[in-house]
């Protein structure tokens, strides 16, 4: 930049009042000096006002309808997160949806080849992957014959003898006192599984499906506790086939979520739906906002005036005294906000669903406490996929 | 009063002295609150407060009325979804701005759909057939016979806007049409101080190339 244009950058920036005051001085003795410059500051400030006399075109009087419509439209920027409520729910083990769907392949060469296996080659390892449906179309296929799971977990068994196996999973799951369902009845328990605050029973039950000649699917609703149990199992059929398998796919690959697998594995009573003790609720509660966290409490907060009444930053919003009325409450906060804490003070709830604080401040998932008073019951999603890779 | 002199003499009477001011507005706190507690009638006030000056500035960058609008739209929409971002350290419109800048920016170059109209395209309305430019210097003009020779300055201008560059013609909207001063506009374009004042001053160098005759 030559002196000349640093000189009228200058001019510029005085005509805007931007110069500060000893700038502004050396301009001004600049331009008493040099008659061009004042003419140059002439014609920009003629430039300017040409700019700042345009008319103000205002907006179209239909555009904040429009805004507001769009906004009501787009899912994602609901005011308040019904589906961060759901995931909370999910994660806080009130009832996970636990669909366990197994999917055993078996393809069309030699049903039986246990002796002399050999690994698959690099190649061979490739083929054998893409024979694998993947996890999305697995879930999406488990999603057709029930309601979207909460979180899923796929375990894939590669077999070379689908009878064999089939028998050995339903023996897995007849020990484990797992019945069978038709569909009817599946769809029931899923969609009773799935309503997260639900109060929590054993289901127990599954649903076989032939896909195809060499494709068995089962869907198992069951509690955590049990799938305790048979993941083991499950992972010794997998062991034993004697051909290659497909490594497990997690939780997250299969859309449960961050951390599903260790509430899934989790011991009942531990981890993160662990009960909170009864004190520790009530210490809780009165556990002050972390630092710029803004403490929204939502929960039931009976108080000697208002007896069950919901609060939110101490603004009666509604009264609700049962579960089913604290859904369409939440729908009426913004929710989207992380929560710090769960509690309840038993003397002052009888209802089994507790308080629930949330903040503004970005909590960290493994400070989500939640409570259920049935953990060990809540249920759990694991798909099973088998995959044979033999000729 | 109408609209349009309202908006220009708020614009007026807030020119510089806004400038380093950025401890949030009352009312936009208030709002914003609200906004947070899942109000959306509070959303809509937000809306109808900053419409007209978002709108102005996208439609002066854009030059093209549908786009403005369109572009409006999702600068709100975009505000509300990271509403959570808005550290209330800026003033809201600030913030607002830096959005649909970043909106506008973003769309221009993706230049699918937003193919920005030349000034002297014809659009049709019922049986009238208008030049954007004519729509966009006169939609004020109250009387247009009276207006005629300032309406076609505005028109003028507006062409020679939309000759320069975008990157200059984008602070010379912020600057001499929003009034902000250099320090707010490096906070919405997210710029140095000292590249608003050159593109400035290049801007204001270019369009004085262009309308060289409406100097004299």
């Amino acid at each position: 930049m030559d002196e000349k244009e640093k000189i009228t950058e200058l001019l510029s920036a005085y005509i805007d009042g931007e110069l500060s005051s000893e700038q502004a001085r050396a301009v001004e003795d600049l331009l008493q000096r040099q008659p061009e410059l004042a003419k140059e500051l002439e014609s920009l400030r003629k430039v300017r006002q040409l700019i700042r006399d345009l008319p103000r075109v205002s907006a179209p009087d239909d555009l904040a309808q429009k805004v507001l419509a769009r906004v009501k439209r787009k899912p994602r920027v609901r005011l308040v997160s019904i589906k961060r409520f759901g995931q909370l729910a999910a994660a806080a083990g009130i009832i996970l949806l636990i669909g366990i769907g197994i999917i055993i392949t078996q393809l069309t060469h030699k049903p039986t080849r246990t002796a002399g296996y050999k690994s698959p080659s690099a190649s061979e390892e490739k083929t054998l992957r893409r024979s694998t449906p993947a996890p999305s179309n697995l879930l999406a296929s488990a999603a057709m014959t029930s309601t979207p799971a909460k979180a899923v977990m796929n375990i894939p068994i590669n077999t070379v003898n689908l009878t064999l196996t089939q028998k050995q999973i339903e023996s897995i799951l007849t020990r484990n006192n797992i019945k069978p369902a038709d569909s009817a009845k599946m769809t029931v328990a899923i969609k009773k599984a799935s309503k997260p605050d639900r109060k929590s029973q054993p289901i127990n039950i599954f649903k076989r499906t032939q896909i195809k000649p060499n494709q068995i699917r089962y869907e198992v609703v069951i509690t955590r506790k049990q799938l305790k149990h048979i993941i083991d199992e499950l992972n010794a059929i997998r062991a034993s086939q004697n051909v290659a398998q497909v490594p497990l796919i997690t939780p997250k690959e299969s859309g449960g979520g961050r951390g599903l697998e260790k509430i899934a594995l989790a011991e009942p009573g531990r981890g993160k739906t662990k009960k909170l003790g009864k004190e520790r609720e009530i210490a809780a509660l009165s556990q002050p906002a972390p630092a710029g966290a803004e403490k929204i409490e939502i929960a039931k907060v009976p108080t000697p005036e208002v007896d069950r009444t919901w609060t939110r930053k101490g603004e009666i919003a509604k009264s609700a005294s049962t579960k089913r009325q604290i859904r369409p409450l939440e729908k009426l906060h913004p929710l989207s906000r992380k929560p710090i804490v769960t509690a309840a003070t038993p003397k002052e709830s009888k209802s089994r669903h507790s308080f629930i604080a949330y903040s503004s401040n970005k909590a960290e998932p493994s400070s989500r406490k939640t409570t259920t008073t049935q953990p060990q019951l809540a249920q759990i999603v694991v798909i099973l996929t088998a995959v044979n890779t033999g000729r | 009063m109408s609209k349009e002199a309202s908006n220009t003499l708020a614009e007026n009477d807030g020119t510089r002295e806004d400038k380093g001011k950025l401890l949030l507005d009352a009312e936009d706190a208030e709002l914003l609150e609200r906004c947070r507690k899942g109000q959306l009638e509070a959303f809509g006030a937000i809306v109808k407060k900053y419409q007209d000056r978002i709108f102005n500035a996208i439609l002066r960058i854009c030059g093209n009325h549908d786009d403005a609008e369109e572009l409006t739209q999702e600068t709100f929409v975009k505000a509300l979804e990271n509403l959570k971002s808005f550290r209330q350290a800026s003033q809201f419109y600030t913030w607002l701005f830096r959005i649909a800048m970043n909106l506008t920016i973003t769309k221009r170059r993706r230049a699918t759909r937003l193919h920005f109209s030349r000034l002297d395209s014809e659009r049709t309305d019922g049986e009238q057939t208008y030049r954007l430019g004519e729509i966009i210097a006169d939609q004020h003009q109250k009387n247009p016979h009276e207006n005629v020779v300032k309406a076609d300055i505005n028109r003028r201008v507006q062409e020679a806007l939309m000759k320069i560059d975008e990157q200059f013609r984008i602070v010379v909207v912020l600057c001499d049409i929003e009034q902000m001063g250099y320090e707010e506009i490096s906070r919405v374009l997210n710029l140095p101080v000292g590249t608003v004042k050159s593109r400035l001053h290049r801007a204001r160098n270019l369009l004085k190339n262009e309308l060289s005759d409406l100097m004299e």
